[in-house]
């Protein structure tokens, strides 16, 4: 006998109530957008004029060794004009100040976390990690996840910069709250330079500029809108180049070097020129290539740095050319104008003639670029993929990491083997920025064929694209534990993280939790 | 006239039209409770790595609703049984709804977001779970379940059954309101 109509009410209450709880999660989390900035009241594209982000200033310097106190706060600015935006910042901007290394200089980094006790909107605690990306830092120094400092807190964390130039960025790696912190602003550029690099006559000083590219959305206060009700990543409407929406940059008739940094949380970007004139590639995440390459379009995800070259000297006095973005996945939400990232305006003015030269070898003899495959004494197999309604890398996530008191690993190589790893997604619905701390590394193939021409240079992040499979080459010179994971910070939140350990006999590594922050007080002695 | 040739339908044609009906349901029954097993059976490994107790109760719910299955496919069930197939799918059911609300309190760590974490771990014990697309789809395969086996009870038992389901209903909004899930 089938229901009644009066059972079938009846059940129908049971069942209106269970499932309304669960769906009420999903549609509140949607329901966040519902107070989204409407794109008519954005800015137009090309409205605001580009800003350069600051230089930081030693506090102190020695024969060896350049001091800085980098305070991380709670700032208002202006990213939409006429808005108000809570921002985070390192030192009062956003993106925080850029950090010029010599190599072979020591760096230490007073980093205090002078955030405020609760995150004003999302209600979390704010503590930090601060994680120098492309650097090889000691494990302790890293940024490793889950050595937080809280606010109040601070830390010094020592840089060798024993490695060639490049450009490096660091940013809040804090466990499970870094996409909230970078989104809010905690991401800024580092460089580290050397003789090599300076003696080439490409771009340097003002025509040496850091991009920082990144996305947001905002509300309709102009506030930021965070959201984590799609645990696949976050996309905004608004391109944001060194935090200003679609700026316009005047250059001058001559080469500029772009540090180009892919700081969004979950956009992959596909860099071209209006004028359909290539873009020069002269360096990638570990520092200049062997020699340079010109794309026509250039695929970057969140994490990757690249160092590229216009030429305005072509261009005529007044003309516009339009630095495009094309999304290179279906994988992206895309809106009106995410298209299109910056433009730049040429001018007349005069302008310094040295170091505007892109020579036709920069680097050919980088340590990585020269390693051997057959010198790989292991190949290991990285899975990056979601299962169980969880981000995982071979099927772990940082948990097992915690679980295990920080001792459980994915790989232990040896202290100066070099190993080849390979990085797959078997799945179509995204893709992953994948991130190896430590190492820099030689891609040697995607999905079985050579790597895109600009990728030919040394790397720390890797472009894992829908159902791709990329193999890396890499020598492992530092000693302990190290992350591994996954770039789009939404995934790297909810856990698509792990470690490995390097292993050396002779010496053991330092523990990336071994030096831990400590409360900052107004008696605490200057870095 | 052809009401008139319906109203004198033969009485043995509609018996089978009847049974025609039942069996309708009971093959939608079998259909669910095997749906809901195959479900159970796929997030079993997942489960069992995050908490190996929730990875048993997978693989036993698998098996018990396989075996719900099997029952109906093999021949009809009585009253007693039908309420225990009932009531248990709602004991599944309202796991599942504490899960994505509250939290199951004696429950491990979930890896991810989703609360006040301590520092430097994962959040708190018992914080809730990320709502996804197949444990939706699960949910409503799970309350048409409900729905069917209660048709399939006779009369009495299946109108007091479908009143304590308002009554569990009503239960679970009054909860939600006061904001206990």
């Amino acid at each position: 006998m089938p229901l009644s109509r009066r059972d079938l009410i009846k059940t129908g209450v049971f069942a209106g109530a269970a499932l309304s709880l669960p769906l009420n999660r999903v549609v509140s989390g949607q329901s966040a957008f519902a107070n989204q900035m409407p794109t008519s009241k954005l800015p137009k594209p090309f409205t605001v004029p580009f800003s350069r982000a600051p230089i930081a200033v030693p506090v102190r310097t020695t024969g060896t060794a350049d001091y800085y106190h980098i305070e991380s706060k709670m700032i208002s600015g202006e990213i939409l004009p006429g808005f108000k935006t809570m921002l985070f910042s390192y030192g009062g901007s956003v993106p925080g100040p850029v950090i010029k290394a010599t190599r072979g200089r020591e760096v230490v980094v007073r980093h205090w976390n002078n955030l405020p006790a609760v995150h004003p909107t999302l209600g979390y605690e704010p503590w930090t990690s601060v994680h120098l990306h492309g650097g090889a830092s000691l494990p302790q120094y890293d940024g490793y996840a889950s050595d937080v400092t809280l606010p109040g807190q601070f830390k010094d964390y020592h840089y060798p910069n024993q490695q060639c130039a490049r450009t490096l960025w660091y940013h809040d790696h804090g466990i499970h709250h870094t996409a909230e912190n970078a989104y809010h602003g905690l991401a800024a550029q580092y460089h580290i330079h050397d003789p090599l690099e300076q003696s080439l006559g490409i771009p340097q000083g003002e025509f040496d500029v850091a991009l920082m590219l990144s996305d947001a959305v905002f509300n309709k206060d102009g506030s930021l809108l965070f959201t984590l009700a799609n645990q696949k990543g976050l996309w905004g409407d608004v391109m944001l180049v060194n935090g200003r929406p679609w700026p316009v940059m005047q250059v001058k008739r001559r080469k500029y070097r772009f540090r180009l940094c892919a700081s969004a949380l979950s956009r992959s970007f596909g860099l071209s020129l209006d004028s359909g004139d290539p873009l020069v590639v002269i360096a990638t995440d570990g520092g200049l290539m062997p020699a340079p390459v010109s794309t026509n379009m250039l695929r970057m995800m969140s994490g990757e740095r690249y160092e590229i070259i216009i030429d305005f000297s072509k261009y005529a006095v007044g003309q516009r050319i339009v630095l495009k973005n094309t999304s290179p996945s279906n994988n992206n939400r895309d809106f009106v104008n995410t298209n299109k990232m910056m433009a730049f305006d040429v001018i007349g003015d005069t302008f310094d003639t040295t170091n505007n030269e892109v020579p036709a070898v920069l680097n050919p003899a980088d340590p990585v670029m020269n390693l051997r495959k057959a010198d790989a004494v292991k190949t290991r197999e990285f899975l990056f993929h979601r299962k169980g309604g969880q981000w995982v890398i071979n099927d772990t996530t940082w948990k097992e990491v915690e679980d295990s008191n920080f001792e459980f690993v994915l790989a232990s190589p040896r202290y100066g083997d070099t190993e080849i790893w390979e990085f797959k997604n078997s799945a179509g619905g995204w893709f992953h920025p994948a991130h190896a701390h430590l190492v820099d590394f030689r891609i040697l193939s995607r999905n079985g064929l050579p790597p895109m021409p600009y990728e030919v240079g040394p790397k720390d992040t890797a472009y894992l694209g829908e159902n791709e499979t990329v193999r890396v080459l890499m020598k492992f010179e530092g000693r302990g534990k190290y992350m591994i994971h996954c770039h789009n910070i939404i995934h790297e939140d909810h856990d698509m993280m792990a470690q490995y350990e390097v292993i050396d006999p002779l010496r053991p590594g330092d523990d990336p939790m071994g030096t831990r922050a400590t409360a900052y007080l107004p008696t605490t002695p200057p870095v | 006239m052809g009401a008139t040739v319906l109203h004198r339908e033969p009485l043995k044609r509609q018996r089978l039209r009847l049974d025609h009906q039942r069996s309708f349901a009971v093959d939608a029954a079998i259909a669910l409770s095997s749906a809901a097993a195959l479900a159970h059976a796929a997030s079993t490994s997942s489960h069992y790595s995050w908490w190996a107790l929730s990875g048993g109760l997978f693989a036993f719910l698998a098996v018990a609703q396989g075996a719900l299955a099997y029952r109906l496919y093999r021949k009809p069930m009585s009253d007693a049984a039908l309420r225990v197939a009932v009531w248990g799918t709602v004991a599944i059911v309202g796991l599942y709804v504490v899960s994505r609300t509250v939290g199951i309190p004696f429950a491990p760590e979930i890896a991810g977001h989703g609360g006040a974490a301590r520092p430097g771990r994962s959040i708190v014990p018992g914080a809730n779970k990320y709502v996804g697309a197949f444990d939706l789809l699960t949910l409503v395969v799970e309350l048409l379940l409900v729905m069917v086996l209660t048709g399939l009870m006779t009369k009495q038992t299946r109108q007091r059954t479908s009143a304590k389901l308002m009554w569990a209903g009503l239960a679970i909004w009054v909860l939600a309101g006061v904001s206990a899930l």
